[in-house]
């Protein structure tokens, strides 16, 4: 048996495996924004969330924060309201041109979602631009790791 | 079958499992005393190196700690090119941070002062002291070679403590003394077989459970038994010892393009996921610590884009183990494995691995594993000394026997053993052609080998 066991077995571990262990149901967010950002004009924003693969619906407490590149503490933050069909909707206007972020911020009992999304409104000053290229650079790439305990 | 012939074939089988005893002891011995010694000092890890590192880990309480970037932010200011790999908040208010990054393709650990995010000192992770003592009890600091030469002397050591029971086993005598206990008052002879046969018989099952506890570790065996238990779902959950981390995905189809007004603009290197940005480090432990996780854990930074942040802690006592995978874009967490997630055989393994490395009891478990490893010590030089006083000149003095293939009690389960380990096998075939080709064939060698 143990022979059988041994000589026959895959090498690698089976990606199903992990349904026979304890699994999360992550919750999921898909983002409906407009193709292009102006200022001062309404951007219309949607926001699916779905957990295992169903609409999530009826939740009162999903939140938008959005700020300006380098402004995170005067972020806005609004309550996005539940529409139809597991999407949540909510509408803005921002002021200026500039880099942005927007983070959605969504929980249910068995899961929690922190989404931010890096987004330009209007047109870009070449030292935003630059900003931009910098911070790029420092996020994370390729690392090597995977050392056992 | 008359009973003298009966008799004789007792004592073959007797001479076969002894010298099958004396030559896998004989090179196997100077592992044993490695493994051993090694192994006696990676017991004391938390004790050396809480001294060691004293000046590194500790640091004076004052008010509120600053936010892990700030930490990270001051190995980045000094090192400008380096790629952070690991985050290590600390367990307590006593305790400094540790960032772990590459510097020029080297691994370090920054410690940070988590009030003032001050760089305490750094260290050059290949000049820790008992992670080399480790890379030497579990591969001779010889990479993959070791590692399989360590596993092959492991599983011949279980060899070894089946036959050495076998020859110990008291077939006439009723004494204790020189079965249980040492006969101390009699010639040095005595003294020096009861000290091998006594002690071993006595660690027999100490050493039993650290060899399969520590075959886990090994590169062929482990990983293989490993792979099969993680697939019938009997053992580990999946990415703990083997098998990958789920991925970080976000439904990015169908998603309206953001857009990057200018047409002239390099796509950023992070915009591989239409725009999302990982979560910072500080959410990441903000998330972690909200789910109650041992608080000596660290957190592994994603090694691509689809990667996760991976928070693994390994405490003294197994039932504390989690590892959990989370999101890098979303924050979500899409894996948690604590112990009482793994299955049975996973939580077996588990126990005997911080048994195994002296942790899970406490001090009584690294007492225990010294004695262990001192009376290692002690069966490898009473083994010796055995030979070297019987040894004749100009011989290497084996006990004479038949083959063991004349014996199908013997054959059978050397063969089941040869399969079970593979590497026991191979060794074996090996034995028997070099035997074969040119032990026998080689007069003078035949007359060493006898």
């Amino acid at each position: 048996m143990a022979v059988l066991l041994m000589a026959c077995s895959p090498n690698q571990v089976e990606e199903s495996s992990a349904e026979l262990y304890h699994t999360e149901i992550p919750l999921k967010a898909k983002f409906d924004l407009p193709s292009e950002v102006l200022p001062e004009q309404e951007m219309d924003m949607g926001f699916l969330l779905t957990q295992n693969g169903k609409p999530v619906e009826n939740l009162t407490n999903v939140k938008l924060r959005i700020w300006q590149d380098q402004h995170e503490d005067k972020a806005v933050e609004v309550i996005v309201p539940y529409a139809q069909d597991g999407w949540y909707r909510t509408n803005m206007t921002l002021e200026e041109d500039g880099i942005y972020y927007m983070q959605l911020v969504a929980n249910t009992e068995t899961s929690s979602i922190m989404p931010t999304k890096r987004f330009i409104a209007g047109e870009l000053t070449s030292e935003e631009l630059e900003q931009l290229e910098k911070s790029s650079k420092t996020e994370p790439e390729e690392h090597h790791h995977g050392e056992h305990h | 079958m008359t009973q003298r012939e009966k008799k004789k074939g007792h004592a073959n089988i007797y001479q076969i499992v002894w010298r099958w005893h004396f030559y896998a002891g004989l090179i196997f011995a100077p592992f044993l005393i490695i493994l051993a010694v090694t192994g006696a000092i990676y017991l004391f890890k938390p004790q050396i190196e809480a001294n060691l590192y004293a000046d590194y880990y500790q640091v004076q309480e004052q008010g509120e700690k600053m936010a892990p970037s700030a930490h990270i932010e001051t190995v980045m200011l000094e090192y400008p090119d380096a790629e952070i790999t690991r985050y290590r908040p600390g367990e307590d208010s006593t305790r400094s941070a540790e960032v772990r990054a590459l510097v020029n393709g080297e691994s370090f650990t920054f410690f940070i002062n988590p009030y003032t995010s001050e760089l305490i000192g750094k260290i050059n992770d290949q000049h820790r002291l008992i992670d080399r003592v480790e890379e030497f009890h579990g591969e001779l600091m010889m990479g993959t070679i070791g590692d399989r030469i360590v596993e092959l002397a492991a599983c011949w050591t279980l060899i070894l403590v089946t036959t050495g029971l076998y020859i110990w086993f008291p077939r006439k005598r009723k004494d204790i003394f020189g079965v249980l206990l040492p006969r101390i008052r009699k010639n040095k002879r005595t003294l020096f077989r009861d000290m091998h046969a006594v002690t071993g018989f006595w660690l027999s099952i100490a050493i039993i459970f650290l060899v399969l506890s520590g075959l886990l570790w090994s590169g062929f065996w482990g990983t293989k038994v490993q792979t099969i238990l993680t697939n019938a779902g009997a053992g580990y959950p999946p990415s703990i010892w083997v098998g990958s981390a789920p991925e970080s995905g976000l439904q990015t189809k169908d998603i309206a393009d953001v857009p990057w007004s200018a047409q002239t603009m390099p796509v950023p290197s992070s915009d591989q996921h239409d725009g999302f940005i990982p979560i910072s480090i500080d959410e990441v432990v903000e998330i972690t610590d909200k789910e109650n996780i041992y608080p000596t854990y660290e957190v592994i930074y994603p090694s691509s884009p689809e990667g996760v942040y991976t928070i693994s802690v390994f405490p003294p006592k197994a039932r504390d183990e989690a590892t959990m995978h989370i999101d890098q874009y979303s924050g979500a967490i899409l894996a948690d494995y604590r112990f009482d997630n793994y299955k049975p055989l996973g939580k077996l393994m588990a126990w005997g691995i911080t048994v195994h490395k002296g942790q899970e009891y406490g001090l009584i478990n690294q007492i225990g594993g010294l004695l262990v490893c001192l009376g290692i010590i002690t069966l490898v030089i009473s083994g010796w000394i055995m030979w070297w006083k019987r040894k004749p000149k100009g011989q290497l003095g084996s006990p004479n026997s038949p083959s063991i293939l004349t014996k199908k009690r013997l054959t059978i389960p050397l063969l089941v053993f040869s399969v079970v380990f593979p590497l026991v096998g191979l060794s074996v075939i090996i034995v028997f052609l070099l035997d074969w080709l040119v032990f026998r064939r080689i007069p003078k060698l035949k007359r060493f080998f006898r």
